[in-house]
């Protein structure tokens, strides 16, 4: 009885789970992926300019090849440093390959350079009449990504890193093997820069 | 400040990296900067808007086609080679380092050292002549007598020999031979060469044990060097010293025991003479109350002698000259003979 409530509520550390797959478990491996899934595809879209096909195919390759690589994983970093690692990796080799097959999607950042001079849209007020709270969402989301798909890939990997997925300086740092300072100042540009192109898109007053 | 510092501080201040006097220095230049804190809500506002967004979920079923790919794959194993790489990864390079680096020092100080692990022989010059002669027949009994004395303490030479004379000579054997109790077959009644040899072929020269009864320390004796230590022994004669393979006190209790000592060299083969003047031995040598007495006789009789000698008077080895154990035709031994 004590041992099913303890192992009911303990969550077991990505480093056990790892042990365990290791060892043959690959429940372990199920429950590795379940607690990294979101992040992993959020990572992906982020980086592929919300292609959402495009995101979920490379999400899959990352996690096929943790299959792979977990037994070498010599556990000299946090799981999670090393599974964004392979995530980051594998969303560079895809944009490369996009990029050289021209199979790009330019048409939101070709489309937001040509409304620079359109005027402000407005995020659709949650109390005016008609509207909900999920249009508001769906929109902000969409506003977000086409302002971080403006952005060059090393500001947008600082974006999504530290302001979408909480990720501490130090562990960008590990993660991009740059020094604590060079990702503050690369963050603070890419900071300014979205800034400025959210700003274009919305009426800052509404999120604020 | 310049634009940079500003937009470090700017940012430390939404990281909330700043001191509070920081922190107040800031918004001090906030309130009397409208662009600045334009700048800040700008990006306040974009953060706030990434924050809620949060991270995206997963497609409905992701989950499961993830496992679905995985369950056709096999369970991956770490290869040899990575279990090698790993192996010499985790290795303490440095103390590994360090420990190559003090080997291969001691491998080159090693070469320039003697080698101390065996007994240095001598110069082939030092070295005293190889028997020439066969011993006789009692040499060889007597080897194996010792090696079956009861009690007798093993030689450092006698892997599998045991030299008859350096055992006699070191007091190992004292009582009467007994040569019937040797299982040993005797080589045909004589001694050769290879019964003077040491281990691994080495002449026994030099590699004598000493330390038996109080005398010189092992191996302080190799070499012609006499060993003569006793105070009484320094005055014999110097060739009498330097000749004698084995010095004994003996006290006896009157000037016949002269006559017996020449009478057990003489049934020894051998002879007993004065030490000094080489004359044949009289009473009247020991009328100053001692003498010193040279007596010759075989190698292969030292045993016998030996055991007699105390029959004569209290007897006592002084000294040995394993140099001299092995002579040609006799071996000396030196008397200090004195009257009780």
């Amino acid at each position: 009885m004590f041992a099913l409530l303890f192992a009911m509520v303990h969550r077991p550390t990505d480093e056990e789970l790892v042990q365990r797959f290791k060892g043959g478990d690959r429940n372990a491996y199920s429950e590795l992926v379940r607690r990294y899934q979101n992040r992993i595809f959020s990572v992906c879209m982020r980086w592929l300019k919300g292609d959402r096909e495009i995101a979920e195919e490379v999400s899959q390759d990352v996690f096929l090849a943790l299959f792979r690589a977990l037994p070498g994983f010599r556990g000299d970093a946090k799981l999670s440093t090393w599974v964004y690692r392979v995530a980051i990796n594998h969303c560079k080799n895809r944009q490369t390959y996009r990029h050289r097959r021209a199979h790009g999607r330019h048409d939101s950042i070709d489309g937001i350079q040509q409304e620079d001079d359109a005027p402000k849209r407005q995020l659709a007020d949650d109390n005016a009449p008609g509207t909900d709270a999920l249009v508001h969402q769906l929109e902000a989301r969409t506003l977000l990504q086409e302002a971080l798909d403006q952005l060059d890939d090393e500001q947008r990997q600082m974006i999504v890193l530290r302001d979408i997925e909480d990720l501490s300086y130090e562990e960008i740092s590990k993660l991009l093997d740059l020094p604590r300072g060079t990702v503050k100042s690369r963050l603070h540009r890419a900071r300014h820069e979205l800034a400025k192109k959210l700003g274009r898109r919305l009426n800052l007053a509404d999120v604020v | 400040m310049t634009k940079q510092e500003t937009t470090t501080r700017l940012n430390d201040y939404l990281d909330g990296e700043l001191g509070p006097a920081q922190v107040a220095a800031f918004e001090d230049a906030l309130s009397k900067d409208p662009a600045l804190r334009a700048e800040l809500e700008s990006i306040q506002a974009a953060m706030e808007l990434l924050r809620t967004e949060g991270p995206l979920q997963a497609p409905t079923g992701f989950h499961e086609r993830v496992m679905a790919q995985a369950a056709v794959e096999p369970m991956p194993q770490i290869g040899w080679m990575d279990r090698l790489r790993r192996f010499f990864r985790d290795l303490p390079m440095e103390t590994l380092a360090m420990a190559v680096a003090a080997t291969i020092v001691l491998v080159l100080v090693g070469n320039f050292l003697p080698d101390s692990g065996e007994p240095e022989t001598e110069p082939a010059a030092l070295q005293p002549a190889e028997p020439e002669r066969r011993a006789t027949a009692g040499a060889q009994e007597t080897k194996e007598a010792a090696q079956k004395t009861p009690g007798a303490a093993p030689s450092i030479q006698a892997e599998d020999e045991i030299d008859p004379i350096r055992e006699v000579a070191n007091g190992l054997i004292s009582g009467p031979v007994d040569n019937s109790t040797s299982d040993k077959p005797a080589k045909s009644g004589s001694m050769d060469k290879a019964d003077m040899k040491g281990p691994k072929g080495s002449d026994v020269v030099g590699m004598l044990d000493l330390g038996t009864q109080g005398e010189a320390p092992i191996g302080s004796t190799s070499g012609a060097e006499p060993a003569f230590e006793t105070p009484e022994a320094q005055s014999v004669d110097l060739e009498t010293q330097l000749n004698a393979a084995v010095a004994y006190s003996v006290v006896v209790k009157d000037s016949s025991s002269l006559r017996q000592i020449a009478a057990l060299a003489e049934r020894h083969g051998g002879r007993a003479v004065h030490g000094k003047t080489g004359a044949t031995l009289s009473e009247a040598d020991l009328d100053g109350g001692r003498v010193q007495v040279q007596v010759r006789i075989p190698p292969a009789q030292l045993a016998s002698f030996h055991s007699a000698l105390n029959s004569v008077g209290a007897a006592q080895r002084t000294s040995m000259n394993d140099a001299n154990l092995y002579g040609p035709d006799t071996i000396s031994l030196n008397l200090d003979v004195r009257l009780q």
